[in-house]
């Protein structure tokens, strides 16, 4: 039986179109089940599922980073001003350069088993901070106090060391 | 400087603006004549006030004039000129000026090379081209603004960042901006070839090779930012799914996918549709990506920081998309396919392929908009991990992989299935015998990374076995050498086997990416010094002894303070080399903030990475110092020196001296205490291939774009024959 080409081509758009829905199905079914919620550190810091994984955002709070055998801990607060309710972070990978006190960093973390009240572990080698290229420079800060940078003068003659 | 800067950018916009709408009143009949001439001629202008305000900006950077904001924010009198001349797309505002300047470029290059060509279709592109200029432009003008001064120049500036102080990276916003801008002609052109109802192809002949070398600057400029996060950022990685990646990965995917199907229409007449919806979704993504660095609406490691642009981005973005949709459907009837595919053809394997790249594109903007999609539809932002990513894409992966090795074997029009598996024969044999010899070298812990190694062998051999039977055939017309046969088959054909070259490539690089993360060993803990780190393959790394040096500028300032380590690395118990990684510290300007000496350890850190990169395996190594003990003496140091300064009066010189000398005193201390560093290395197969690949894919995309099309080849081959013809007949 010869079929007709319109017919052959609406076969295959409606082939492809249920492939296409079943897998835009699962795609959307097995994202959302595997997903990581987002989060600031103030809404973990006192209510957080022990079995879950969050993505936070947040801010290093000046002071408050340490490495102890190769262990970072710190403390997290709101993004770009560290306010609200902080969270420890105890963490074991590689940490960017650019990481630092006062800077805003992402990180998926975990509720640590009992020990230390809100204190999450940061999985794998999920911190991030932003990226250099596009940081805006620090500010420069107009009321910085006269003669600031006199101190340490034009010109700083070390001596080479080995 | 600062007023011409921006009166030129003033210009710039108006003229934008004018040329963009004489553009369209010359498509459109309306106005008086001589508006087409004028939006020309505004196309140029534009280039000409854009390449005016980026070359004063350059020169702002170059001569350190900290009066201006963004160069305060990004050079310093330490920064190298080499880097401050790179220093302008670090920040916002330049990188806003060199796209403006590098589309307006390329719009001149396009719009010139028409040479009385495509009358119908030239207005619309022209309006559409400048509208992007506009747009740019108006950023520059009223949002990110590179001329802002402030009223007293600071002494210094904050400096580039030292992450930034790397060959590639002065060349990498530029390759990607270049390729960004090079596909808003292929968009401009395709949406005039709508507006105008002028399909015949013409346009796709016009701006397939801006296409190709967009893609090829593009592709460049994603590999070298990759080489740089690898040899320069202290993680170890080359990708990391991070959302502004991923913005310059789907455009390079899309152009891909149209890139090949573009040669079934033009062969064909075939996939009309499919192309124009590529080519516009394409342009769309360069502008995505460019939103999704500038609006800060995705958490990224690359985002620029707080930031207005990003609701005129996505004005934009919104009403390209419309205006794309909206002229697909009106001229359907014009792009209605001339003929069918036949199932077992080099044309459905093109389709197949486009479909999987298509899959993997819709794959990767899901996952990247994950965040903003599950807000929205379940009222909780969520974002999904790397390793989802990895995982959703490698179906696409072993797909296209598979067909790029498949696509060679099969003809055009209408194959045969007997012919077919005997084209497949040597190909499959090899991948087997390669695929046995990896399972008894490494196991079957990494089935995916086993199955990816056939496929890709698979496609190496199919691709190999192309060059061969070209090779055979031409030496069998001319009697030439191998290996001159081969050269004039490549020769004769440039754009199939610069394409079978990218196919080999990508094998090679998707191999090596599998083999490095399924098979790649990373060792991260404290070493004192003579202790030793286990490495796969009988090797051990020593921490011999740490290092450290006060680097200065030509002009006797601390450009840096380097501490670093002597590493020793030992194989079958025998010594075999000596690494030296450091990590470098650079001064803050803030010195009010932290003190004179303390400045000089909490600015910014980088990690210079030992890296021993060899065919089989790379040895990466990073070290990072005790800088907790490190800034803790610079704080102390700090307390002594403030007290001295403060109760007696010393002149400047004598507290260089001083603080020279004390900077000195902690990097002696450092010394004498040989403390312990953390030491993170990773031990990878394969990695070396990931760059040798990429640099084949160049290769080919090069050999590719230097024949301008099939339809040129074709005449000029046809010519050929009749000039033969008539001499056989003399």
């Amino acid at each position: 039986m010869q079929v007709s080409r319109s017919r052959r081509r609406t076969v295959r758009f409606v082939v492809a179109l249920t492939l296409a829905v079943a897998l835009s199905g699962a795609l959307v079914y097995t994202t959302f089940s595997v997903a990581s919620p987002e989060r600031f550190p103030s809404q973990i810091a006192t209510a957080a599922d022990p079995e879950q994984t969050y993505r936070v955002g947040g801010h290093v709070i000046a002071g408050s980073v340490s490495r102890k055998e190769g262990v970072l801990r710190f403390k997290l607060g709101h993004p770009g001003t560290g306010a609200g309710e902080p969270i420890n972070v105890v963490y074991n990978g590689t940490v960017p350069d650019p990481f630092r006190e006062g800077r805003d960093v992402i990180i998926d973390v975990k509720q640590g088993a009992g020990g230390e009240a809100a204190q999450f572990v940061g999985q794998g080698n999920s911190l991030v901070t932003k990226c250099p290229s596009k940081f805006n420079g620090e500010p420069f800060d107009q009321n910085r106090p006269a003669g600031a940078e006199q101190v340490d003068g034009p010109a700083a003659p070390a001596p080479a060391a080995s | 400087m600062d007023v011409v800067g921006r009166a030129l950018l003033i210009l710039a916009l108006g003229v934008a603006i004018f040329g963009s709408f004489a553009g369209l009143a010359a498509a459109r009949g309306v106005g008086p004549a001589g508006l087409l001439p004028a939006a020309r001629r505004a196309v140029f202008a534009v280039l000409g006030l854009s390449l005016g305000a980026f070359v004063l900006l350059e020169i702002a950077f170059i001569q350190n004039d900290f009066h201006y904001t963004v160069v305060a924010g990004h050079a310093s009198l330490t920064t190298p000129l080499g880097y401050r001349i790179a220093a302008p797309w670090a920040s916002q505002e330049g990188s806003l000026l060199l796209w403006l300047t590098l589309l307006a470029l390329t719009s001149t290059i396009a719009i010139r090379s028409l040479r009385g060509r495509m009358r119908e279709i030239e207005p619309y592109a022209i309006a559409v081209l400048l509208l992007l200029a506009a747009f740019f432009a108006a950023l520059l003008v009223f949002a990110a603004k590179p001329f802002a001064t402030t009223a007293i120049a600071p002494d210094d500036g904050v400096g580039l960042s030292p992450l930034l102080r790397y060959p590639t990276m002065m060349i990498h916003p530029p390759l990607l901006y270049s390729g960004y801008t090079l596909f808003a002609v292929p968009f401009a052109f395709g949406l005039g070839a709508l507006a105008a109802g002028r399909l015949s192809g013409d346009w796709i002949v016009h701006t397939r090779r801006y296409a190709l070398i967009a893609w090829l600057l593009l592709g460049t400029g994603i590999v070298l930012g990759s080489r740089w996060s690898y040899a320069e950022l202290g993680w170890g990685g080359y990708w990391a799914w991070d959302p502004v990646e991923n913005a310059s990965l789907m455009p390079w995917l899309t152009a891909t996918a149209f890139l090949h199907t573009i040669v079934v229409q033009e062969r064909r007449g075939l996939l009309k549709t499919w192309n124009i919806s590529l080519v516009l979704a394409t342009g769309l993504l360069c502008l995505l990506g460019t939103f999704l660095v500038r609006s800060g609406i995705l958490s990224s490691i690359h985002a620029f920081g707080a930031s207005t642009v990003g609701p005129p981005f996505l004005a934009l973005i919104g009403t390209l998309l419309a205006l794309s949709i909206w002229l697909v459907i009106k001229r359907r009837k014009m792009l209605e396919p001339e003929g069918e595919i036949a199932t077992l053809s080099r044309e459905s394997a093109f389709l197949l392929g486009n479909l999987a790249l298509i899959v993997l594109v819709v794959v990767i903007m899901w996952g990247t908009f994950f965040p903003i999609i599950s807000e929205v539809f379940a009222g909780d932002r969520s974002a999904v991990s790397t390793v989802w990513f990895s995982q959703y894409a490698m179906p696409s992966a072993f797909a296209i992989v598979a067909l790029s090795g498949l696509a060679p074997l099969l003809p055009w029009g209408r194959g045969r299935w007997g012919a077919f598996g005997r084209a497949t024969l040597l190909p499959l044999a090899v991948s087997l015998v390669v695929l046995g010899i990896t399972v008894a070298a490494a196991g079957t812990d990494s089935p995916a990374a086993l199955l990816m190694a056939w496929i890709c062998a698979f496609t190496i051999v199919s691709v190999g076995r192309e060059f061969w039977i070209g090779a055979r055939a031409r030496r069998a017309l001319t009697g030439d050498a191998p290996l001159k046969a081969l050269g004039g088959a490549i020769g004769g054909n440039r754009r199939r086997y610069g394409g079978y070259l990218v196919h080999a490539g990508l094998a090679m690089t998707l191999l090596a990416v599998a083999a490095s993360t399924a098979f790649d060993t990373t060792r991260q803990r404290p070493l004192a010094a003579g202790e030793r780190l286990q490495l796969a393959g009988g090797r051990e790394l020593e921490f011999v002894r740490p290092t450290a040096e006060i680097i200065l500028d030509r002009n006797d300032r601390v450009e840096r303070i380097e501490f670093g380590a002597v590493m020793r690395v030992w194989r079958d118990g025998k010594p075999a080399e000596t690494l030296e990684p450091r990590h470098d510290f650079y001064p803050s300007i803030a010195s009010f903030r932290f003190g004179p000496v303390g400045r000089f350890f909490e600015g910014e850190e980088t990690s210079e990475i030992a890296l021993r990169s060899q065919p089989q395996r790379d040895l990466w190594v990073a070290v990072t110092p005790d800088s907790d003990a490190i800034v803790a003496r610079a704080k102390k140091v700090d307390a002594g020196f403030k007290e001295l300064v403060s109760s007696q009066q010393l002149g400047v010189d004598v507290q260089a001296a001083l603080l020279a000398k004390s900077l000195q005193g902690i990097v002696d201390q450092h010394l004498a205490a040989n403390p312990p560093v953390i030491v993170r290395a990773i031990d990878a197969p394969g990695v070396f291939w990931v760059w040798i690949g990429a640099g084949l894919m160049g290769l080919g995309g090069i050999l590719a774009a230097s024949q301008a099309s099939v339809a040129r080849s074709r005449q000029r081959a046809a010519a050929l024959a009749r000039v033969g013809q008539e001499l056989g007949r003399a």
